[in-house]
């Protein structure tokens, strides 16, 4: 463990990842009910809202607001879903013989390739999971083999590869990124399987050990397993931060608090890093319909499965070309000859991805494996965290991997959408336009952050009244799908992600832009170790939000006490509890950017 | 060849789901009925602040001529339209003809015969619920009325119609929606939800809620409001909200529809209408009236003799 003390992450190393949350069948029950109450009572609110409430005299207001919560709705729907049931696959004793995983009568051990990728992150850091990946088992006889794969071609990484015991990899060029950078080291290598980690990943020693088994099954081509950051900042509970500050006085008053609202702590991780939800909820509950996709690290793939879809889908891409050429030419022995020479040039040209060179590539090779045409494969997760990784430390790193992720999906949805262009099923297809949906949701979502601000600017509702139809009709759907969701990822937070998720719209915009205007999605590593600067300029569209509601509440309050002008109370008040809600999810942003870890948690 | 994952969904799942959509269904249904203030107010009416009319106008010289002139002219002008395109007008105005003993009922007689037996025939085609409920008023009158035809079949056909109409269909309907279900209630079928004035709190009790309904809406309004004034005994609250609408009329009275006009005119006496109506009604064109809403004039300027149209006789 040469080096680790030079580790921010180092006071972390002992903590232990969090079990996957219990499948408990009544609550399941509970969940479903409720959420069908919801959507119901959803559907009934908006009827309500197109039908009875809009204000016809500002339908410049009312109507992008109603198709805002008419899409955020569809969202909803989608949403649970996805969320609907969990349908863990069964697991299966670890395979001894290639052949009960192929389904031939082969004796031979398999043999595993762990790929661990880099392009410029410090060799020291890429050596703790080269050395955890060394330290993986598997049953006697297996062969198992350790790579090391740097895009960029670093004397100082090959030296600590070759320490730790690893085969060294790269090549002249960087083509497809990280997936190019996969691609070279398949060829490279001969491995029935190939598990996939990054630079961080640091891999437990039983991870094959409990996921072999459901290669028993010969149509699944990977396995994905939960992400977990173990280097989430905890933060310091709020007695000890006031005490700091205000001595008994402030222990007091935050031990009077947390009775009242459960246990605080300041500093804690404000990008909502944990990947928790994402996994042991989304992922998860997508297994039954086939459709967890590949989310890079942490992943174990069946080499067959990624050659065999690779090279259909080269074929198929070279067909393509040549049909796109050859199609007007009537003469049939003219389009013969100019096929055959036309197939030629563009079997040269076309190259074959084993995963695609795309910036989500993972995303997109599960689309490309589960739609199939011809063999449309099945992925499994499972459920159990085995292995641990660094989270982005700083607001920089954050915002670049989450355009990232927006951009990647986006791009897909537009140019090569599941939801036409592959077999998929039409569970897959759902669950595929979630995902799609919730960062195009950046489209809508800035119309409820900024209609408070209009409201109280201006005076005119969207709505006919703020009266007591309207909460009639407003809070059973709200209060039963905060209920709903409650129950359906028991003991899984999840606020602060739904805060995030809320005020992602500059990001997300961004993002939509960039791929219809066809350019190139930047493809920055994200950085594994904390940035440090001003990162305020990155959420400055949040804080004009911000800004914008406060002074709309100034401006009203001025309007209703001092003036007397107005005297729409009941208007004022939702919309100055909307506005000051929506100030607290955007602080959020505000709080990440000028975040940094506390004392107890810095590097040493 | 791959295990598709379809019917990934379990039976529990379904069950769920049925249990989901029986209890939303119920909870809908039960929220539906929620009206609020019901018990205590089933009118709704706890937040009108000023609940005494003003004084209502009665019938002297001036009002005396003005029906004199207006009578004739708006007779003519159904007289000109057709029975079976217009049936609930027809209907209405030979009824505010027949209420008042005016000449013009023999003038209008026939036609209404015709739209009678057009509408007791099935064949008439409502453009919206408030047709038929005029209709149905119009031929309540007849059945009371011993010198009109008989308006018995055609007073079922359009109870049918009232009662196969959705509930629902009239939420936005302000104060058209409560002319719609009193009217309704004659057959024994009320709308109860409109019973209440509850949803013209948003409208009435807010400063700018008149603007903000919108000049078409608000002119609904005030019909629905005025139709209750001049039909129904005993409507006092609708009485006190028409002049919440003749009194905040966006721009002032003077600018309102000439069929506001003449409602709020026809109901009350008070300087904060006589003011604004002094030149409005004197230079009117009487054309620019639509068939319906000549209808309704007729009938105010009747009531402004008679009393509300189902009042007595």
């Amino acid at each position: 463990m040469a080096g680790i003390s030079r580790w921010y992450f180092e006071a972390f190393e002992l903590r232990v990842p969090p079990a996957a949350s219990r499948h408990v069948v009544w609550r399941e029950m509970l969940w479903q009910i409720l959420a069908t109450v919801a959507v119901a009572v959803g559907a009934w609110y908006l009827y309500w809202r197109w039908s009875q409430s809009l204000n016809m005299d500002a339908l410049w207001f009312a109507i992008p607001l109603v198709v805002a919560e008419t899409l955020s709705f569809i969202g909803l729907v989608l949403m649970i879903f996805n969320l609907w049931q969990v349908t863990d696959t069964p697991p299966q004793p670890p395979p001894a013989t290639i052949g009960e995983c192929e389904g031939i009568d082969e004796q031979r051990p398999p043999r595993i390739d762990l790929f661990v990728t880099t392009y410029s992150e410090d060799p020291e850091l890429v050596r703790l999971g080269l050395e955890a990946a060394k330290r993986v088992t598997y049953l006697a006889g297996a062969e198992i083999k350790v790579h090391c794969l740097d895009d960029g071609r670093r004397p100082a990484m090959q030296r600590v590869a070759e320490d730790c015991g690893a085969n060294y990899i790269t090549r002249p060029s960087n083509e497809g990124y990280k997936a190019g950078n996969l691609r070279n080291a398949l060829e490279l290598t001969d491995g029935d399987f190939v598990v996939i980690c990054d630079a961080d990943t640091r891999l437990f020693p039983d991870i094959l050990e409990k996921t072999m088994g459901y290669f028993r099954d010969p149509s699944v081509a990977w396995v994905q397993t939960p992400q977990w950051f173990f280097d989430l900042p905890e933060g310091r509970p709020l007695e000890a931060a006031w005490g700091r500050r205000l001595g008994g006085l402030g222990r007091g008053l935050a031990r009077g608090l947390q009775k009242l609202v459960g246990p605080i702590r300041l500093g804690g991780d404000p990008f909502d890093n944990n990947p928790q939800f994402f996994f042991d909820v989304i992922q998860r509950r997508r297994n039954g319909a086939n459709a967890s996709f590949c989310c890079g690290a942490s992943s174990i793939h069946r080499r067959e499965a990624i050659w065999q879809s690779a090279l259909r889908a080269y074929a198929t891409a070279v067909d393509r070309k040549v049909d796109d050429f050859v199609k007007e030419v009537r003469d049939p022995e003219s389009r013969q000859a100019l096929e055959a020479q036309l197939r030629h040039q563009f079997a040269v040209d076309e190259i074959v991805t084993p995963y695609k060179f795309h910036v989500s590539e993972d995303i997109y090779t599960s689309i490309v494996l589960h739609g199939d045409p011809d063999r449309p494969w099945r992925s499994v997760y499972h459920p159990e965290v085995l292995s641990k990784m660094l989270s982005p430390q700083d607001m920089a790193s954050w915002t670049v991997q989450r355009f990232k992720y927006a951009a990647g999906t986006l791009d897909i949805a537009v140019h090569d959408s599941p939801l036409y262009r592959y077999k998929l099923t039409l569970s897959q297809r759902l669950m595929y336009l979630t995902t799609m949906w919730s960062y195009l949701s950046s489209l809508w979502n800035w119309m409820f952050l900024v209609s408070p601000a209009v409201y109280l600017f201006t005076g005119i509702p969207p709505i006919t009244a703020f009266s007591l139809e309207f909460f009639k009709h407003f809070l059973p759907f709200v209060i039963c799908y905060e209920i709903a969701l409650l129950v359906g990822a028991w003991g899984v937070p999840n606020s602060k992600g739904r805060a995030i998720f809320m005020g992602f719209f500059p990001y997300g915009l961004r993002a939509l832009w960039t791929v219809l205007l066809g350019k190139p999605i930047r493809f920055p590593v994200t950085p594994k170790e904390r940035q440090s600067g001003n990162f305020l300029r990155l959420v400055r569209w949040q804080l004009l939000v911000m800004l914008v509601i406060l002074l709309s509440i100034i401006w009203a309050s001025y309007e209703l006490f001092y003036l007397g002008s107005r005297s729409d109370e009941s208007g004022y008040a939702v919309n100055v509890l909307w506005g000051l809600y929506t100030i607290l999810l955007m602080s959020n942003y505000l709080r990440a950017a000028i975040w940094r870890p506390v004392e107890t948690e810095a590097t040493a | 060849m791959s295990r598709r994952t379809s019917g990934w969904i379990t039976g529990r799942s379904q069950l769920a789901f049925l249990i989901g959509l029986i209890l939303a269904s119920g909870a809908i249904f039960w929220l539906e009925k929620i009206r609020f203030e019901s018990t205590d107010d089933p009118l709704g009416s706890f937040w009108i602040d000023q609940r005494q009319p003003p004084t209502a106008r009665v019938l002297d010289a001036g009002a005396r001529t003005l029906i004199e002139q207006w009578r004739p002219k708006l007779a003519d002008q159904v007289a000109a339209l057709s029975p079976t395109q217009y049936p609930s007008v027809v209907l209405l105005a030979y009824a505010s003809c027949l209420k008042a003993d005016a000449p013009c009922a023999t003038q209008l007689r026939p036609l209404a015969s015709e739209a009678l037996e057009q509408v007791a025939a099935g064949a008439t085609t409502w453009p919206g619920p408030l047709q038929p409920s005029l209709a149905l008023v119009a031929l309540t009158l007849f059945e009371r009325n011993v010198a009109a035809p008989d308006p018995r079949p055609a007073w079922q056909v359009v109870a049918r119609w009232l009662d196969g109409l959705d509930e629902w269909s009239l939420g936005g309907l302000h104060g058209l929606a409560q002319f719609i279900s009193r009217s309704a209630a004659l057959t024994g079928n009320e709308f109860a939800a409109f019973r209440s004035y509850a949803s013209l709190r948003p409208v009435l009790e807010t400063a700018d809620g008149l603007t903000r309904l919108g000049e078409v809406r608000v002119t609904d309004l005030s019909r629905g409001l005025g139709l209750l004034s001049i039909t129904f005994p005993r409507s006092p609250l609708a009485k006190i909200l028409l002049w919440h609408v003749c009194t905040g009329w966006p721009g002032g009275l003077e600018q309102a529809p000439l069929v506001t006009a003449v409602l709020c005119w026809s109901n009350f006496a008070a300087p904060e209408v006589n003011q604004p109506l002094a030149t409005r009604l004197s230079d009117s064109d009487l054309t620019e009236l639509s068939p319906l809403d000549t209808a309704i004039v007729l009938l105010a300027l009747t009531t402004l003799e008679r009393g509300p149209l189902l009042v007595g006789n």
